[in-house]
Order: structure tokens, then sequence, then C-alpha cells
């Protein structure tokens, strides 16, 4: 039993691993961002549309897309998308490639997509509280943002990338070892998963 | 490894133990969890399809009160609650949540009743539900025009006028919209007996809803709403184009209607 856990987790720490997942997730979110968009354009251009993803009055990317939240900035949120997905894509491609970057761009990086995490949070929070419909789209972007998130993080730590205490620095780096980052992932998407059953389950099954 | 002195070994050694069971610990938790997240939607989706079996029971004791007096008003072939068999066929196309429809009703409404009673026109009415994402989850287009379907089904003679309290009474558009039991009263001002009202909560008719909004979209040639033909002819619902008719001036579609009735 505890031999394929530690091959896993084994696994877990190699470059391949972690830079290929990161590409993988960077390219989904990248591809998820690139339909709201479009789908921010078919709205603009017709407001009553019936986006192929309104499947009801629970799952819609048109109720969803028209609200407020969904262009904080004034345009729509998913433009960040498409502008801060090529980045990670580039830096999983390079890492997969054998490139070594300065600790301080990783650093910068890392500060860069915890914004981005924590706004693909605050906006899955404002859909569930707020608008009180389910955008399918959406909901990629907020896992593969958080799978991004958790694998950038974890390469981070690996390499000491963030200019962290020695000390917490190596307690971070155990952490990664015996699978604590992933245990906080699992967590929670686990409690996005229970949030949407809770709420929505009789409308999305029934 | 050897210089080592036998104390410092096995302090290394510990804490590679101690690492290694943590590990395991960790994988566990790991496993319970993402089993948690699996299998509480699998047992609430169990659940929940085992809880709705009393309502089939119910369903078509209401189905089949229903079909008694189907006839009155709900055509399924029209995708339409029919009411009045004047010569001069309208069709409206709606969505209770719909600011414009509520427009065009607070105009027309007691105009086409007037024309129904009277026997000058056949007036369709093609309820609509595609606004339910304007509703915070309550779905307020279906649980409505659900209602008002259940009623021209069994009462249909009660069924404008529960449509009329119901325009007066529209809610904006990203509230909840009307509350089943504020739906329930209008229905009950309207005359509507208590046996047609406690079978809303069924929402036997979603199905029926959602499909004449498909109809009305890629059949009956509606881009947006409120949707009005005239014999035929579409005369609003175009997004191109406005309505053929001043319709959202008191008396002019009325004062139309009656022109092509002779």
């Amino acid at each position: 039993m505890a031999d394929p856990i530690t091959g896993l987790l084994t696994l877990r720490q190699k470059n391949g691993w972690i830079f290929g997942f990161m590409l993988f997730s960077s390219c989904v979110s990248l591809t998820a961002s690139f339909v709201l968009s479009y789908d921010a354009l078919l709205i603009a251009a017709n407001p009553e549309i019936v986006l192929n993803c309104d499947i009801s009055g629970t799952l819609s990317c048109g109720t969803v897309g028209r609200s407020w939240q969904a262009a904080l900035f004034g345009f729509p949120n998913a433009f960040l998308g498409l502008v801060a997905e090529p980045v990670v894509i580039t830096i999983a491609v390079a890492s997969l490639a054998k490139v070594k970057f300065p600790k301080g761009f990783m650093l910068a990086a890392e500060i860069v997509y915890l914004l981005g995490f924590v706004f693909a949070y605050w906006l899955f929070i404002q859909a569930y509280f707020e608008i009180g419909a389910l955008c399918p789209w959406c909901l990629l972007v907020t896992l593969s943002t958080t799978l991004v998130f958790s694998t950038l993080t974890h390469v981070n730590i690996r390499d000491g990338n963030l200019f962290l205490p020695e000390r917490v620095s190596k307690a971070l780096q155990w952490g990664c070892r015996v699978g604590i980052d992933l245990l906080i992932v699992i967590v929670l998407l686990a409690t996005v998963v229970l949030l949407i059953v809770s709420k929505y389950g009789s409308s999305l099954f029934g | 490894m050897a210089t080592n002195p036998p104390s410092e070994r096995r302090k290394k050694i510990e804490a590679i133990e101690r690492e290694q069971k943590t590990r395991r610990v960790v994988m566990y938790t790991i496993i319970a969890v993402v089993a948690v997240a699996v299998l509480v939607p699998i047992v609430w989706l169990i659940a929940a399809n085992l809880a709705p079996a009393p309502e089939p029971v119910s369903t078509p004791t209401a189905e089949s009160t229903g079909a008694a007096a189907a006839s009155g008003a709900v055509s399924d072939s029209l995708h339409a609650a029919v009411f009045g068999d004047g010569k001069v066929e309208v069709d409206v196309f709606f969505d209770f949540m719909c600011p414009g429809c509520g427009s065009f009703e607070s105009v027309n409404s007691a105009d086409l009743m007037q024309l129904v009673s009277e026997g000058a026109i056949t007036l369709r009415m093609h309820p609509m539900n595609f606004l339910d994402r304007l509703s915070q989850g309550t779905n307020y287009s279906t649980r409505a025009a659900n209602a008002f379907v259940a009623i021209a089904r069994a009462e249909p003679d009660k069924a404008l006028q529960f449509a009329d309290y119901l325009w007066h009474n529209q809610p904006g558009e990203n509230t909840e919209g009307l509350s089943d039991a504020e739906i329930a009263a209008y229905a009950q001002q309207a005359g509507v007996s208590q046996a047609v009202i406690d079978t809303f909560s069924e929402l036997a008719n979603a199905d029926w809803i959602t499909a004449t909004t498909a109809y009305a979209w890629d059949e009956a040639g509606m881009e947006s709403t409120p949707g009005l033909k005239v014999n035929g002819e579409i005369v609003a619902g175009l997004l191109d184009k406005p309505y053929t008719i001043d319709i959202m001036t008191p008396g002019v579609l009325k004062a139309e209607l009656e022109k092509l009735n002779g």
C-alpha cells in the first residue's frame, strides 16, 4: 500500500508532472476564457440572445454573463484570462524544455496568479450567492485556475522561489512532500462540489 | 554514513518514518474527502429520485382532471392556450418576466379579453420561460406560466383574468419574482378553485412551456418578446423591425383587430 502512494507522491514532485499538469490546466482555462469572451460579444450584440450553454434557469452562462460582476473592471472578466493564461502556458512549456526562471520572475508570476485565483473564487461566490445561476464555462475557469495556482505554488515552494524565511520554506516543502497541498486543493474542490449540489441538486439532476 | 553517531542516524530514520506516516495519513484523508465529494451527490441523486415517487401518483389525477377540460383552452399542436373562436387569429408570445410583455399587456390585455368575449378574435396565448434566468434561481417565468396553463386547462374562463393580475403586479427583472403564495393568491382572486391552485406546485406544465418556448423561436419565427401575430402575419417580435402596428398605444391594436373582423 505504501509503495504506490510513495511512487505517486514522488512523481508529483517531478518537473514533468508539475509543468505538464500546469500546461494542461492553463490550456483548459484559456479555452474557457475564449468561449466566455466570445459569449460576451454575442450578448453585447444581442442582449436577448439565448446562448447554447443556457441550459436551464440554473445552468445559464447568459444570466451570469449579463451580471455586473461579469465585467467588474468595465470589460468582460474573461479577457483577463485571454491575457494571463498564455503567460502560464509559456512558463509551463519553457520549464518542460528545462528553462530555469529566476526566482523574482516566478515570485511575480505567483503574486499575479494569486490575484487571479482570488478573483475566480470571488466570482464563484457572487454567482452562487448573488446571481443565483451557474455557468458551466465559469466553473471550468474556477477549476482550472485552482489547478494552475496549485501547481505554480507547489513548484515555487519546492524550488524556494518565494523569498520566505528558511524555517517556513522547509516546513512548506515538507508539507508538499507529504501531500498536504494536494489535500488542500481536494478539500477546496470538494467544498465547491458539495455547495453546488446542496443548493442546486434538484434542478441539476431533476 | 558510518561516521554518523548512531543517535543522529536514528533521528534521521525516525524523521523519514514520520514523514512516511504523515504521508499515509494525508493520502487516506484525501481518499476520504474525494469519496465524500463523489458519494454525497450520488446518494443525494438517488434520494431525490426516490422522494418524488409519490408525485407521479398525484400527477395522473392532476392530468386527468385537466384533460377533462383540456379541450377548453390548451392545444398541444398549437403550443397555445386558446381563448374564443372569432374570425381574427391573434397569437401572443410572452414571458411573464419580460417587461415589454408587461407593457404590451397593460395596454391591450383588457381589450383582448373584451374581443374574445365578443367573439371577434381567437386569442392564442403562448407562454414562454426563457427568462427563467432573470429570477435569481426561482424560475419565475416557468412558475407563473405553469399556473396560467394549469388554469387554462381546468378552468379556462379564469385564465386571462389571472394573467391580467400577474401583469399588473409584474415583478422586476433580476428579482425572485412573485412567490408561489402570491401566484396562488392572484389565482384565488381570479376565482380559480383551490383544487386547481393546489396543482401549481407540481409544475406539471413545465415541459409543455419549454416546448412552447422552442416552438416560438424555431417555428413561429419569433426573435424577441412580446411577439404578436395577427392572422399569421408577424406584427411584433422581430429584432430588427419595430411593430408594424403601434401596439403600445392604447386602442390602436383593438381598432385594427375590429377592422379586420369587419
